[in-house]
């Protein structure tokens, strides 16, 4: 079974027309892109067109995206920007007070979307700490190895499956799924997103602060 | 941070699945175009790309963006050996390209859409942006040949 899952080979292999790697990344961040334009509470057909933008765009920049963490960063990144262009264009259409939307604006920018616009957690620092979270592991689940990734996605469903299901669905040996999903989760936790993300929340706490620093996320 | 799960194996599955439920609506129409979009793959790949550089309604922060409302948007794409400007206000872009030169502008629809127009002897066109979006430029003009990024007007 493959232990490893090479983000820069799919990609590469994409940029050479393997139509296959090209859908396994369109599948793999299909979550992470959502995620953000969620984010941003954007209606259905601006994330129709926000998803159309980041994929064609990053058709034309797959030869730019040679190093690991490249594709994570640019997704989010790309995405995000798509985002803050429809929500600034959306303000285009009625007026604006600046003062009184500055707060939701600034933290869309900042990367976690205007929170404001929906129903969250009375705690604003909170509230963007999980959309940045909750990214950090959408990342982190792209990157996994095929066999953890399917494990993952199935131990999803609900109603929960029983291992009996799963074995079969992914033809594995019962005493498999545990260590695999072990390893997986151990994946996920050391990924390099939820560690930055990590490293930043201890900084700031060490500090005192209650601001958390998002955006070193996908910068 | 045990507070926030980081060591529970439980815990971070319970934090996964959210994030995804949380995205479920969302995640048919993004994978959709995201299929879609490879059949781009390879076209005018013969052509430089000159790749979004400056975007008014980006850039703008609060104070600035009540004078990109006012005044239109702007943007900017560059390449190796060319660059288009184009602003885009009461529903028509008028741009230049840099060097200035008489060609054929063509404006591509991510979902096939296709209009031409004619490039000026100094470089000037404009057009009027299609409903379908995104779209990008196509430039073949005496001075360079270029693709734009991709971009929703």
């Amino acid at each position: 079974m493959n232990e490893t899952f090479s983000v820069t080979a799919v990609v590469a292999a994409a940029e050479d027309g393997d139509e296959a790697a090209w859908q396994d990344i369109v599948g793999r961040y299909t979550p992470l892109v959502a995620s953000v334009a969620h984010g941003f509470r954007l209606g259905r057909a601006d994330v129709d067109d926000v998803a159309q933008t980041v994929w064609l765009r990053l058709v034309e920049h797959l030869g730019e995206l040679r190093e690991p963490r490249a594709l994570p960063r640019w997704i989010i990144t790309t995405t995000r920007n798509e985002c803050i262009r429809h929500f600034n264009a959306s303000r285009r259409i009625r007026p604006v007070d600046p003062i009184a939307e500055r707060s939701a604006y600034d933290e869309a920018a900042a990367g976690a979307g205007p929170a404001f616009l929906g129903t969250q957690p009375d705690d604003p620092d909170e509230h963007l700490f999980q959309v940045a979270r909750h990214q950090a592991l959408l990342a982190a689940l792209a990157e996994l190895p095929p066999h953890q990734r399917d494990l993952i996605l199935l131990l999803m469903e609900d109603p929960p499956l029983s291992y009996a299901t799963i074995s079969r669905r992914l033809d594995v040996p019962i005493g498999s799924i545990g260590p695999t999903r072990a390893r997986a989760l151990q994946r996920l936790r050391e990924c390099p997103e939820l560690a930055e993300l990590r490293d930043s929340v201890t900084e700031t706490s060490a500090k005192g602060g209650q601001g958390y620093e998002y955006t070193r996320l996908g910068r | 941070m045990s507070t926030h799960g980081w060591d529970d194996d439980d815990a971070i599955l319970r934090e996964v699945a959210i994030a995804l439920r949380e995205v479920e609506h969302l995640a048919e129409p993004v994978r959709v175009a995201g299929e879609a979009a490879y059949t781009w793959r390879g076209v005018d790949e013969e052509l430089e790309l000159a790749s979004l550089a400056y975007d008014s309604l980006l850039d703008a922060g609060p104070a600035v963006r009540a004078a990109a409302v006012d005044g239109g948007r702007t943007l900017l794409f560059t390449g190796p050996s060319g660059s288009v400007q184009v602003e885009h206000d009461a529903g028509l872009v008028v741009g230049q390209l840099i060097p200035p030169g008489p060609g054929r502008l063509t404006v591509q629809g991510g979902n096939g859409y296709h209009a031409e127009s004619e490039v000026d002897e100094v470089g000037c066109f404009s057009f009027r942006p299609p409903d379908a979006r995104p779209i990008r430029l196509r430039v073949s003009a005496d001075s360079v040949d270029l693709v734009t990024d991709w971009i929703s007007f």
